[in-house]
């Protein structure tokens, strides 16, 4: 038995010496061959001296009007087949693109330009040990910072710079469905203040006992944080002062008063349950099969009505922000572009930016292209379109285009956690649904916004 | 004796040898990541930023957040009943298809479905599933019973709709591995249990449940860890909401590192799941070498 196991062991190492000694015969002959080959091989033809093309990568975020993004897409391709540039493009919707450019920051391998960087122009450039983006100054300069709308320069400028130019604004707007109007023999004329809209409102609702007519969300999203801003702002709310957890001024009576008044009119039932949920489209939707008389909304739900269901489009009149006594807030979404400082291309980046924004016809049929979805940044492309009769009256709207860190309107690393966060939104959920009191809520969120400002800035 | 040594010491070393590609594969895809979250999260890591130190920090203040405990405790709830659902279901069905009867098979093929269904399309089939206004749920309710619009995913009902979804997603891997076992229980002891006056019921209970327990507790114990770790249907249906109601570990970690901007925090979130994770695959390898 032992004998027989012995032969067995030494067959198996002998069969592995066997490989080994075919494999290295192997290896040996076809380095030989390889190396025969190479000798007799007749010399290689010259190489035209090619200039390598430059390659870039690039990250859009997606936005709802498809327009919008094809003109993105192929004013890019353009310039880069100018220019003989190797580009790839790649897109993320809005909720895909923080943590890809985040994760991309981290690898240390970041694409040269991103469009949808807005939240995040403070958390890369604040810091001036952890600088990720470029300044674009010189690219504000080529395009005519002139021309460029205030608040866009303001709310990307950090130390003097300018760090992110926005590709659009996305501008809130209220999306009033006519019939609804008429049926309670109101005129448009009529509906200014929040006041006016809450009493157009409960006029619907005693037509349309099953019905919700204000479409605002509540649920903690971006959208939630808007509807925020849109009854506070008007009131006289104040985000913060400075960057410091004293400057935060968010614990006052006009946030108890505008917490009460959002909840009372829930309660209500002028705003529908399923607006407490984390999405984006439920107002959308609401609109879209009228569910709601008017929503408040960047204009992308009008521009699916416009083309896919042009008799809602319609019947549907875009109007101002309702306003309060201090006057109407429009949230202006950072839409922004920047150029990463990792980029080897840099030079390249800035001059794809300045094709993208320095031709302003092009600009405007871009604008143009997403019914009303885009709201220009330039102020001499506002001005063409007040000539066009279709678009005058969105353009004349001249909404008061606030950032959410107002009265300081600059950009902060904190204040964007807050907003990513959704704490604004998370009062109405802590009144809502955990059925706390409104000075509990706004208690516990400004505590919460605070201990983020401390830990940001470290005081 | 000593030449018996040496060659066993030479067929180790061999054998090492051998394994070493495999080892430094898997080395570098599996463990490495999984030290370096271990690593990184004793460390306040912003995106971006130099890490720096913090010792147990992020520790503590997970364990203090009121909002992590909430988190573990939704996602315990969340697992143990989407499993308990999915074992009772599963074995229903297995038990159903095991019988012999026309179309069998394309029933078979059918009830597998949706586990081919990739996980964002059962969000979005769900999302407007339930949707408040246009649902499937609410507008077969509403036409068959004349039911009021639900609120599937109102504060009230969440958790029971993203059971559901997971239930919904999950019965067919609870179903093939059961309906496989039972085709291994031999006839015979039914039909001995049978001659000896045991109902149908003492038959299940005597003989096909204890015939088929390991790969009931295998496939428990699978489901247990990708249940506690799903994350994808539920953000693309609640995110979280409303409120933090949905708010369930892999959430708690998607945000502390995107929003939070701090992989630090995600890390360290993700590490205390470890020994619940650690437990359940010592049980099923312990199982698995029964």
């Amino acid at each position: 038995m032992v004998g027989e196991k012995k032969e067995e062991r030494m067959g198996r190492r002998k069969f592995i010496r066997n490989v080994g000694v075919v494999g290295a015969a192997v290896v040996a002959a076809a380095a030989l061959g390889y190396g025969v080959s190479e000798l007799t091989k007749p010399p290689p033809p010259k190489p035209a001296t090619v200039p390598t093309r430059p390659r870039m990568r690039i990250l859009y975020q997606s936005t709802y009007a498809p327009a919008l993004n094809d003109w993105l897409t192929a004013r890019t391709l353009e310039w880069a087949a100018k220019k003989g540039v190797d580009v790839e493009l790649s897109t993320a919707s809005y909720l895909e693109i923080l943590p890809k450019i985040l994760t991309s920051v981290e690898a240390g391998n970041p694409p040269d330009v991103v469009y949808g960087a807005g939240t995040l122009i403070a958390l890369m450039a604040e810091d001036p040990k952890a600088r990720h983006i470029v300044p674009l100054d010189d690219v504000y300069n080529e395009i005519g910072k002139e021309d460029v709308i205030e608040p866009v320069k303001k709310w990307y400028t950090i130390d003097g710079h300018i760090w992110g130019i926005d590709l659009f604004l996305f501008v809130n707007v209220v999306h009033l469905i006519k019939p609804f109007l008429y049926e309670v023999g109101r005129r448009v004329e009529e509906l200014k203040t929040w006041d006016d809209y809450i009493e157009f409102a409960r006029e619907v609702k005693k037509k349309h006992p099953d019905m919700y007519p204000i479409g605002v969300t509540l649920g903690k999203t971006f959208d939630g944080v808007e509807t925020w801003h849109m009854f506070w702002w008007p009131y006289g709310g104040e985000f913060m002062t400075e960057r410091s957890s004293a400057g935060v001024k968010y614990n006052s009576q006009v946030s108890r008063e505008t917490l009460k008044r959002i909840v009372d009119l829930y309660n209500e039932g002028l705003i529908s349950p399923d607006m407490l949920q984390a999405d984006e489209f439920i107002n959308n939707n609401a609109y879209l099969t009228r569910k709601s008389a008017f929503i408040v909304e960047g204009p992308t739900p009008y521009y699916a009505a416009v083309t896919r269901n042009p008799a809602l489009a319609a019947d549907t009149l875009l109007l101002p922000p309702p306003a309060g006594p201090k006057g109407m807030f429009t949230w202006g979404s950072k839409q922004a572009m920047c150029i990463f400082a990792e980029s080897k291309n840099i030079d390249l980046a800035k001059d794809l930016l300045v094709y993208i924004f320095k031709n302003r016809d092009n600009y405007l049929q871009f604008i143009k292209s997403g019914y009303y979805a885009a709201y220009p940044v330039f102020k001499s492309v506002k001005e063409k379109l007040k000539e066009d009769p279709v678009w005058a009256s969105y353009i004349e709207i001249e909404p008061t285009i606030v950032d959410y860190t107002y009265p300081l309107n600059q950009p902060s690393k904190a204040a964007d956690e807050v907003v990513s966060k959704f704490l604004f939104a998370d009062a109405f959920s802590k009144v809502l649904i955990e059925k706390k009191d409104v000075d509990v809520a706004i208690t516990e969120v400004d505590v919460q916004i605070k201990e983020i400002f401390r830990r940001i800035y470290g005081r | 004796m000593a030449d018996k040594k040496g060659l066993l010491v030479r067929e180790v070393r061999e054998g090492y040898l051998f394994s070493l590609p495999a080892f430094l594969l898997l080395f570098f895809i599996l463990f490495f990541p999984f030290f370096y979250v271990i690593y990184i999260s004793f460390f306040t890591k912003i995106f971006g930023y130099e890490a720096i130190f913090s010792g147990l920090n992020n520790y503590l203040e997970i364990l203090r957040d009121p909002l992590f405990h909430y988190s573990f405790y939704i996602t315990l709830i969340y697992t143990i009943s989407a499993v308990i659902l999915k074992l009772v279901i599963g074995l229903g069905f297995a038990i159903l298809l095991s019988q012999k009867f026309k179309g069998h098979s394309v029933v078979r093929a059918i009830a597998v479905m949706p586990w081919g269904i990739p996980l964002f399309v059962i969000a979005a089939i769900f999302f407007w599933f339930f949707d408040y206004n246009l649902g499937l749920a609410n507008l077969l309710l509403k036409n068959l019973f004349g039911v009021r619009n639900i609120l599937w995913l109102g504060p009230d009902l969440v958790v029971l709709s993203i059971i559901y979804v997971n239930v919904w997603k999950g019965i067919p891997f609870f179903m093939v591995n059961f309906l496989s076992a039972l085709q291994t229980i031999p006839r015979e002891l039914y039909e001995a249990a049978e001659i000896d006056g045991a109902n149908s019921w003492q038959r299940f209970i005597h003989i096909t449940i204890p015939s088929i327990k390991y790969v009931i507790l295998l496939t428990c114990l699978l489901s247990t860890i990708w249940t506690f770790s799903e994350f994808d249907t539920i953000f693309y249906l609640t995110r979280g909401g409303p409120g933090y109601i949905t708010h369930i570990i892999p959430i708690y970690i998607y945000f502390q590192a995107f929003s939070r901007f701090d992989i630090g925090m995600a890390a360290a979130a993700s590490v205390l799941t470890v020994p619940l994770f650690v437990t359940l695959i010592a049980v099923i390898l312990w199982l698995l070498r029964r």
